[in-house]
């Protein structure tokens, strides 16, 4: 999930397209994606030199500013904890999590990417077992973009 | 070519409509008499006390005893002793053997089963739904509770809850209540019509309170096909289905001389007819339609959960008539169904929310209001066959499986089964039939539970309902569109299916 501050200013200027362009957009989706969010600033920039409107460029450098801001630390559930304790007492070498490509507009972290087969019970309790041989599992971010795939 | 499509179902929709009318005023004139006279009504009741000799009788009453001690309790000590020979089917029997508590409990049940839809399900299922398509998913089950309810009155109970003639009424019931023919109370000779499986409430009551049933069953589809299915087809979709669908399934497990009524199969207020049904129902739909555009690549953000919120709080409350409403008596089961209820739905919420904090790392709202969904629809089957502790069972049972049913399963079966009917109520309704099977308790119901044979039962809804409802929208699409243009998705079916929008 982004940030307070990230939300606000795309909040923002979401309201400010809204009023001076008619353009609608979708505050939460700029606020958590780069590409949305720099072609949100793109049109902005266009639009404040086309039509006048100099407030738009100055919220759309804001957002560009916020968004280079790298994302905070994200929470790890209770029972991955004790799952990676229980892996790595087991296993010295743990591979470390694959890195999100927050480039790419493909860098969404839906539920499918993070259990690709059934999910519940080898995703939360398999490694216990040992059964993460077969199958590497990746770290959910919980801040996520929710709703993609599924409600719950 | 979708013009002519238009205007032909308009032209069959407006004879239907004339038909139906003509026929129903005819049934009117023709039961005016019965009701203003008690000479008629003699012989009606003495014709049901002679087929009680027949062998079909017979065993039907050998099932009508096995339901009765499983599903409706004998009456509390207060009411009138019931006539000796015990019903078979609906009939004509003095008013002074029903029971007044029972009845006014029974006009409570079904009233707080009905609020569970209208409302209950349409704040549900409006608050999951995208802001565009709130008001479509809202008319949806407010059109299924009125169509329902039509077609229920001019079939669906008769074919449900009569026990039909011959081998074919293990499977189908008879004709004799279309148009709720014999739903008679006739003052002068206080006689008043009761069905053979709830003999101490009147059987307008007791038809009242099952259409309720039928009602609630079709609108909970609606969660796999939302934001993409026709109005118009939904609306013939649901007729035919509760018509050809819940109405045989209905037969089969409470009707006394259905096939699974007499092979044992438990189900005391709907686990496998309601919430399998449905859920399987829901996959073929959602598999039929196919995905939303945008599915599985964008965000449908929920317009409100809030509204899902209260919306599932009229259903735990609702469910109380649903429950502890299928003892069809105001005694001790139904106390025990309403404790068992509560329990159930409390263990679904918080283990389904133990699971989500587990694998998600937060517990959310929806995860709440879904897990006590899925405790009460576990308990559903059982409510009156098993103890508050193996309540506890089935509610911690049901918030772990469906919660796996709505992510892991969905992913593996891989369709838009928007708002997870099947991952919610076909799970969770499997779950509670194999574990009545395991919890039924013989000193609460007088029956003993049979895990093969519960097994039996849920698969075999489970084909019937998944061929029917293919058979069913087969039908459907062969009259109109079943999805909607993609323009008109995109725009939202609100405006597009009901020019209407929600307010800012």
């Amino acid at each position: 999930m982004p940030s307070n501050e990230k939300i606000a200013i795309a909040a923002h200027l979401h309201v400010l397209l809204r009023r001076k362009t008619g353009r609608v957009t979708d505050t939460e989706w700029m606020a958590g994606n780069l590409e949305y969010a720099a072609e949100v600033a793109r049109f902005a920039r266009e639009r404040a030199a086309e039509d006048g409107h100099p407030d738009l460029a100055v919220w759309a450098d804001r957002l560009e500013e916020i968004m280079a801001v790298p994302e905070p630390q994200p929470r790890v559930p209770l029972v991955q904890m004790v799952s990676d304790a229980v892996k790595e007492r087991g296993a010295p070498v743990v591979a470390p999590p694959p890195q999100k490509d927050r480039q790419s507009a493909r860098s969404i972290d839906t539920e499918e990417e993070v259990y690709p087969e059934s999910g519940f019970i080898e995703s939360t309790f398999g490694a216990i077992f040992g059964e993460e041989g077969n199958r590497e599992r990746k770290l959910r971010d919980p801040n996520a973009p929710r709703y993609v795939k599924g409600l719950r | 070519m979708k013009g002519g499509h238009g205007m032909h179902l308009k032209s069959v929709m407006a004879w239907n409509l004339v038909i139906w009318v003509a026929f129903a005023g005819q049934q009117a004139l023709a039961q005016a008499p019965a009701a203003s006279a008690s000479a008629p009504v003699a012989p009606v009741a003495a014709a049901s006390a002679a087929e009680t000799t027949t062998p079909v009788a017979a065993q039907a009453a050998a099932a009508s005893a096995l339901v009765a001690a499983a599903a409706a309790p004998a009456a509390p000590a207060s009411a009138p002793a019931p006539q000796s020979a015990p019903l078979t089917r609906p009939g004509l029997v003095g008013a002074e053997t029903l029971s007044g508590a029972d009845t006014a409990w029974m006009m409570t049940s079904t009233a707080l089963v009905l609020f569970m839809t209208l409302p209950g399900i349409a704040l549900f299922y409006g608050g999951m739904v995208r802001r565009k398509s709130v008001l479509n998913v809202m008319a949806c089950v407010v059109a299924i509770c009125a169509i329902v309810s039509l077609l229920w009155f001019a079939v669906g109970y008769s074919i449900a809850f009569t026990p039909g003639s011959g081998a074919w009424g293990h499977y189908l019931g008879g004709a004799e209540r279309f148009w709720f023919t014999g739903l008679d109370y006739v003052k002068d000779a206080q006689k008043v019509a009761v069905s053979h499986v709830a003999p101490n409430i009147p059987e307008s009551v007791y038809a009242m309170f099952q259409l309720t049933f039928a009602i609630i069953t079709a609108a909970l589809v609606v969660g796999s096909f939302v934001e993409r299915m026709r109005f118009s087809a939904m609306l013939i979709f649901m007729s035919l289905w509760t018509v050809a669908v819940y109405a045989p399934i209905a037969h089969w497990v409470w009707e006394p001389n259905g096939w699974l009524a007499r092979k044992g199969a438990l189900d005391f207020a709907g686990g496998s007819v309601v919430h399998i049904n449905a859920g399987i129902a829901g996959l073929v739909c959602a598999y039929a339609l196919g995905p939303r555009r945008g599915y599985g690549r964008e965000p449908f953000t929920p317009f409100n959960l809030g509204l899902t919120m209260a919306g599932a709080g009229m259903l735990w409350v609702g469910w109380f008539g649903f429950n502890a409403g299928s003892a069809v008596a105001s005694d001790g089961r139904a106390g025990l169904a309403m404790a068992v209820t509560h329990i159930a739905a409390a263990a679904g919420a918080l283990s389904w929310m133990a699971a989500e904090w587990a694998v998600r790392g937060r517990p959310s709202l929806l995860g709440l209001c879904s897990g006590l969904v899925a405790g009460l629809v576990a308990i559903t089957p059982a409510a009156g066959f098993v103890s508050p502790r193996a309540a506890l069972v089935f509610g911690v049972a049901a918030g772990l499986a469906c919660y796996w049913g709505a992510t892991g399963l969905k992913r593996l079966l891989d369709a838009d089964d928007s708002l997870d009917v099947f991952g919610v109520h076909g799970v969770g309704g499997i779950v509670g039939s194999l574990l009545t099977g395991v919890f039924a308790s013989k000193a609460i119901s007088g029956v003993e539970g049979d895990v093969m044979t519960q097994a039996i039962g849920a698969g075999a809804v489970m084909l019937y309902s998944l061929f029917m409802t293919a058979l069913a929208l087969w039908v459907t699409s062969l009259l109109v569109n079943l999805r909607v243009g993609e323009a008109a998705e995109s725009d939202g079916l609100d405006i597009t299916q009901h020019a209407e929008r929600l307010g800012t």
